[in-house]
């Protein structure tokens, strides 16, 4: 499987040419450049994938090793990929709709002056989240950890002449840092313990050293910076505040990088340090809460969100706290299978959403309007007519993401909630079921307000409203695809055995925690099954018939911003935690850093310090560089001179 | 060795000496005697044996200099290895006809650069 | 009689020495077939494809061992310098022809000098006999001093090339000096037969003995450039055609040090108490000297032949450890160095406006050039980087393995000296890359960009190396150690 490092090469080629060469062709010609190389990598993907599966299912695991990477002290690293079934479900993700997002991008981007800049980093951050996911060691991972966080910071502030998206990409950036400040800290704890921090090798040692002393507090401090570095990536409680405004980015960043792929990283450590959180109980505790909690919490705020995107993104968290949630509850398989589903479906809103404002723009445009909102949603409505391939995909992944039977949502959030049931912790499952009822509601909320009832744009606007180019419709039927099939192959156990064949197949990546902790999966009643199922559905039909009654029977319009009141004013400002934040961590240090700045970094350190340092040296160098006379004679004086002290020092040594 | 036989050597010194001596005295005594300044020079090489160091004079003297050094040297080496050559064998043969070889090159491209042509 | 001396030669041992020299001799024949002033290509070319050659002689011919009777000495630290050295020249001819088109230098005898240094710098990295290192280093200075005056029609590049000259044929009168001491002391000029006599002495010499050591240490000084002996290296780096610039900063300076190393680890390691002391001046005085003149340079030409003095200091503090760690840190340091630099001059070449104005090579020039030539931004971005010595370019670790080599042998007030400096050096080569980064565009200082294929394609061999040994600095190490393994 040597051929895996094909994968990561595709995408840095695609850099290289783009962005050193790129200048020479069209920005068109850049995005089926960049294009091609993903769906080069893909290719390569499911070659490894197919090998793989072609294995014996309990040797399915490759490990291989390029070259020596660094070798000092004690650390010794190879740069090399670990091959699992987890990992291919991550690489076929990833570079599956990365795919079908270049394509898309190609026409969404047309005519922007920096268009093959947007490939470039497109396919720069392609390059990183591969690096992520395949990796063999911590910090592989963490390269391409740091490196998706500079792609994601890149992208968001791609238009940066509106200084709020430049901001929005600062702020995801400066939140991040948090998150990676614990990945760091888990990293030197687990070098220090361990002593290496390959991932076979990390496991089999933290196995040996804490298999018997489960709880142990130095593995639990371990996997609470993990999750702390999970937090800011994923964006779950209390670091998800970076999420929706990184939506500021061009919708086809959003859909790729926060909501199928960069987001799930965290999600994906998780699952991969599994053995790790096995062996910290209290931890396991802590992680299903946090996603609990960040699923119904967000889920909330997306009830009253008026622009299109930042619906999508409240929903992206919330669904990023199922995930969690099911590693929480050790239900690692589960949250993949939610990961993948919910990278079909959440890329496929994304992207609607993305033609809904392509087309709106059209519309605007038609009429010469540019102070109208082409992402509020108050400004849509009935759109269903003009744009009925948009409709139809979005429709689709929005009943897969309530949760209705037959589509890929339903699988896997079922799958969580009845694992989380059947685990015992009633909080977890209870605010589950919650959140699916109330995303049920928020996003048939979305789809009637944007698709149905009467449009409320501008006079004589809707002549301008078209359908949007192939190359965005295609990768959106490809995707209604995924998202209504990709749940078939995790079905419910209530149907047989051996049916639910991505849980076997992600199997042997767990056992290895389930045997040292000797956990059992818990094995509910068929007829507890069903009524779970049961409830589930439920759920999901009163989210909708809610939201059915409200926005179409009683035909009730959203407000404006100044007319809401009460609770609804608290969603709508999601909660305050923005001013919450601002006012206890951003003033205060914005204060001390004014303080520093003022009195100890102007005056001391750069008035004393550096300038003093400085301009002695530079005084110094411009000596020193008069000494450099140019006459020939001088020279070979200060050569005999020279010759003539060492002599003496010898001597008189 | 008697010093009676060391007397051709001293008829020999004699008779070359006398021969110098004649001949000197014969030219000083009829030739014909026009002095000019350059006559009077040391050396009557054309070049005055007293003057500037600073003072220019052609490179090409410094170019036939090096290239005299270089084919001079040669036959310095040649000299010893012909009284071994038995000795030295096919590996001597060889070792000269390398060096031969390279300074026939050398030749070709001095002469190729127009090194030997004074104008 | 002759017998055992024709044995005793190995001949064959050279075989790529001889190469070069058959290389050199196929290159005057091409050059004297060719029709007067015609284009330098066929020479170019012949000179690559023989270095190729010798390249492959060096890599797949194994006969290792001493020959001419002792006078030089085959094993895997010669092999390494080969391979460094040929590669180093190769890459310099391989840009040149267009460039000594553009400087309308437009003789063959420019790649005949390379070839000639070649071969002298090869006997340097082998003599195991002072002779020998003294013949090398001859051939290679004489080649080098005709090098630096290629540019007849510049005034600078005279004057280099005689000053140059001067000093250097002061400083051989000083090393031959220095020969003949040592063999007035020792009665042989073989490294061997001078560490068995030190062995017999140990620290307790006659003061010939260490006044010869000493000038033949000022010798390896002046040839690596080290302070207060550096005093020809401004004028004669500035003065050279850039190409020859490049090459001077690393190929003959690699060989030189190749000399030293041998000479003083294996002949006088013995009393490596007395040239320590000496050396830890001379590397502390290099280091910062070197850095306080690149400090306030605008020319990036000239701030590239300063700093290759702070770079040998660095060098030096590898050699004071004697030891293993410290002489693979610096063959590692020499060979990454070697490509950072080059890479580094060519772009400067690239950018430069006029060869002879003395301000063809100002760092005005590079204003905003990220947006007028990204690639050639970005890989002048990655030499910058690497001779700053940040990760992840090859510069970080040839830093680090140096240092850390230091500390462990305990020369900690050294290595600290050694970060300090590199410290302030990060000022000006970052420099370079805020100024093609941040800084706007300016028209009138925008010049013609001299970027042709084969410089691209060297510029790109050598980042594509700095950045591998980067990446992943374990291989060449291992080589490194390996080599140097060969002097204990």
């Amino acid at each position: 499987m040597d051929y895996a490092i094909l994968m990561i090469l595709f995408p840095l080629l695609g850099v290289v040419l783009n962005g050193f060469f790129g200048n020479r062709w069209s920005g068109k010609a850049a995005g089926i450049l960049a294009s091609t190389m993903i769906g080069a990598s893909f290719v390569v993907a499911v070659m490894i994938t197919m090998q793989l599966i072609g294995m014996d299912p309990h040797h399915r695991m490759e490990e291989i090793k390029y070259f020596t990477w660094i070798k000092v002290g004690g650390l010794n690293l190879d740069f090399g990929f670990l091959i699992d079934p987890l990992t291919t479900v991550m690489i076929l993700v990833v570079t599956g709709i990365s795919t079908l997002i270049h394509i898309y991008s190609i026409g969404y981007m047309h005519g922007d002056s920096r268009m093959r800049l947007f490939f470039v980093y497109l396919n720069l951050f392609v390059f990183f989240m591969l690096v992520l996911v395949l990796g063999n060691s911590y910090p592989i991972m963490f390269i391409g950890w740091e490196g998706v966080g500079l792609a994601s910071y890149l992208l968001i502030g791609f238009w940066w002449e509106d200084q709020s998206k430049a901001e929005a990409g600062m702020k995801a950036f400066v939140v991040n840092r948090i998150g990676d400040f614990g990945m760091l800290v888990a990293m030197f704890l687990l070098f220090s313990h361990l002593g290496t921090l390959t991932f076979t090798e990390v496991f089999d040692a933290a196995a040996i050293k804490w298999g018997h002393h489960i709880g142990n507090a130095t593995i639990t401090a371990i996997t609470l910076m993990l999750l702390l570095g999970a937090t800011g990536k994923s964006a779950q409680l209390p670091l998800y505040v970076w999420l929706p405004d990184a939506m500021a980015g061009p919708t086809p960043v959003s859909a790729l990088i926060h909501a199928a792929t960069m987001v799930t990283a965290g999600v994906y450590m998780i699952a991969r340090s599994n053995l790790l959180y096995m062996l910290a109980p209290t931890s396991m505790t802590v992680v299903a809460l946090v996603g609990g909690l960040t699923a119904f919490f967000a889920a909330t705020i997306g009830l009253k969100q008026m622009d299109i995107k930042k619906v999508l993104a409240y929903s992206t968290v919330s669904q990023l706290g199922y995930m969690v949630m099911a590693c929480g509850i050790g239900a690692f398989g589960a949250g993949v299978f939610h990961l993948m589903t919910h990278a079909f479906f959440k890329a496929l809103l994304f992207l609607g959403s993305g033609a809904v404002i392509h087309t709106m723009h059209g519309a605007l445009h038609h009429v010469h309007d540019h102070h109208t909102d082409p992402q509020d949603i108050r400004n849509m409505g009935g759109l269903r007519k003009y744009i009925p391939v948009t409709f139809s995909t979005f429709f689709i992944a929005t009943l897969a993401i309530a949760g209705i039977p037959g589509l890929s949502g339903f699988f896997s959030k079922d799958e969580i909630l009845a694992q989380s049931f059947a685990s015992g912790n009633m909080l977890a499952y209870g605010l589950g079921l919650a959140a699916a009822v109330i995303t049920a509601f928020y996003m048939f909320r979305l789809v009637f307000l944007t698709f149905y009832g009467e449009y409320k744009g501008p006079e004589g606007s809707a002549e301008g409203l078209h359908e949007s180019p192939k190359s965005m419709t295609v990768p959106l039927i490809i995707l209604a695809f995924l998202a209504i099939v990709g749940g078939y192959v995790g079905l419910p156990i209530v149907l047989g055995e051996n049916v639910n064949l991505f849980h076997n197949y992600m199997h042997p990546v767990f056992a290895h925690g389930q045997e040292v902790v000797h956990h059992h999966a818990n094995h509910l009643s068929h007829a507890t099954e069903w009524l779970l199922i049961g409830i589930s559905v439920a759920a999901a039909l009163v989210g909708i018939f809610l939201a059915w009654t409200i926005y179409r029977k009683q035909g009730k319009v959203a407000l404006p911003d100044a007319a809401q009141a009460g609770i609804d004013k608290v969603l709508l400002n999601k909660y305050y935690v923005d001013e919450l934040y601002n006012f206890i961590v951003i003033k205060p240090l914005i204060g001390i850093c004014n303080f520093a700045w003022k009195i100890f970094d102007a005056g001391f350190i750069d008035g004393i310090l550096v300038l003093g340092s400085a301009k002695s040296v530079r005084w110094i160098g411009g000596g020193v560089r008069r000494l450099q006379t140019g006459v020939v004679g001088n020279y070979a004086f200060m050569l005999a001179v020279g010759i003539l002290v060492l002599l003496i020092a010898f001597l008189v040594n | 060795m008697l010093p009676r036989d060391f007397i051709p050597v001293l008829i020999t010194f004699l008779v070359v000496g006398g021969f110098a001596w004649i001949t000197l005295l014969a030219t000083h005594l009829l030739g014909p005697k026009r002095y000019s300044p350059e006559k009077m020079d040391t050396y009557e090489c054309g070049v005055d044996y007293r003057d500037d160091a600073r003072s220019r004079f052609s490179i090409k003297f410094y170019l036939v200099g090096v290239l005299f050094v270089i084919f001079d040297l040669e036959v310095v080496f040649m000299y010893p290895w012909a009284v071994n050559f038995r000795e030295l064998g096919l590996f001597g043969f060889a070792s000269m006809g390398v060096f031969l070889v390279i300074l026939t090159i050398g030749l070709l491209y001095e002469w190729k650069k127009g090194a030997l042509e004074w104008e | 009689m002759f017998e055992q001396l024709i044995s005793d030669m190995h001949v064959s041992r050279m075989l790529p020495e001889i190469l070069v020299l058959v290389v050199a001799l196929a290159a005057i024949l091409v050059d004297i077939v060719t029709p007067a002033g015609r284009s330098t290509r066929p020479v170019q070319i012949t000179s690559i494809v023989g270095l190729l050659v010798v390249i492959a002689s060096t890599l797949f011919v194994h006969n290792n061992g001493p020959a001419f009777g002792g006078m030089v000495e085959i094993d895997s630290f010669t092999i390494f310098f080969r391979v460094v050295l040929t590669m180093l020249t190769i890459i310099i001819m391989a840009v040149s022809e267009n460039y000594i088109q553009l400087v309308k230098i437009r003789i063959a005898e420019y790649y005949l000098m390379l070839l000639f240094a070649l071969f002298g710098m090869m006997l340097m990295t082998m003599a195991n006999d002072l002779l020998i290192v003294f013949l090398g280093i001859e051939t290679m200075s004489v080649s080098l001093y005709a090098l630096v005056g290629m540019s007849r029609h510049r005034e600078s590049s005279n004057e280099g090339a005689l000053k140059y000259f001067l000093l250097g044929s002061f400083t051989t009168a000083f090393f031959v000096y220095g020969i003949a001491l040592l063999y007035g002391a020792v009665g042989s000029t073989n490294i061997l037969d001078i560490t068995v006599y030190f062995q017999r002495t140990g620290m307790n010499l006659p003061i010939i003995a260490w006044a010869g050591t000493l000038l033949v240490l000022v010798a390896f000084a002046f040839k690596t450039a080290l302070v207060p002996f550096h005093w020809w290296s401004p004028d004669a780096y500035e003065g050279a055609p850039t190409t020859i610039t490049a090459f001077m900063s690393t190929a003959p300076k690699a060989a030189a040090f190749a000399a030293f190393l041998r000479i003083f680890y294996v002949g006088f390691g013995e009393v490596s108490d007395g040239w320590t002391t000496a050396l830890w001046w001379i590397a502390v005085l290099t280091m910062t000297v070197g850095n306080l003149m690149a400090l306030r340079q605008d020319s990036i030409k000239r701030m590239l032949a300063f700093s290759s003095i702070t770079h040998a200091g660095y060098l030096v503090v590898a050699m004071l450890t004697y030891d293993v760690i410290g002489g693979a840190a610096m063959l590692f340091y020499l060979v990454i160095y070697g490509f950072m630099n080059i890479g580094a001059f060519l772009v400067a070449i690239a950018l430069n406006r006029n060869e002879d104005d003395d301000r063809g090579y100002d760092i005005n020039d590079y204003k905003g050039l990220a947006f007028r030539k990204p690639l050639i931004a970005f890989l002048m971005m990655i030499f910058m980087l690497a001779l700053a010595g940040i990760p992840p370019t090859a510069g970080f670790f040839g830093k680090y393995y140096i240092f850390s080599a230091a500390v462990k042998s305990g020369f900690i007030g050294l290595a600290v000296i050694g970060v300090l400096n590199s410290a302030v050096s990060v000022y000006y080569y970052l420099r370079v890359v805020v100024t093609m980064y941040l800084k706007e565009r300016d028209e009138k200082t925008e010049g013609r960009i001299f970027w042709k294929p084969d410089m691209a394609f060297a510029v790109i061999v050598c980042a594509v190396l700095v950045m591998y040994f980067g990446i992943a600095p374990d291989q060449l190490l291992k080589v490194a150690t390996a080599s140097i393994g060969a002097l204990w």
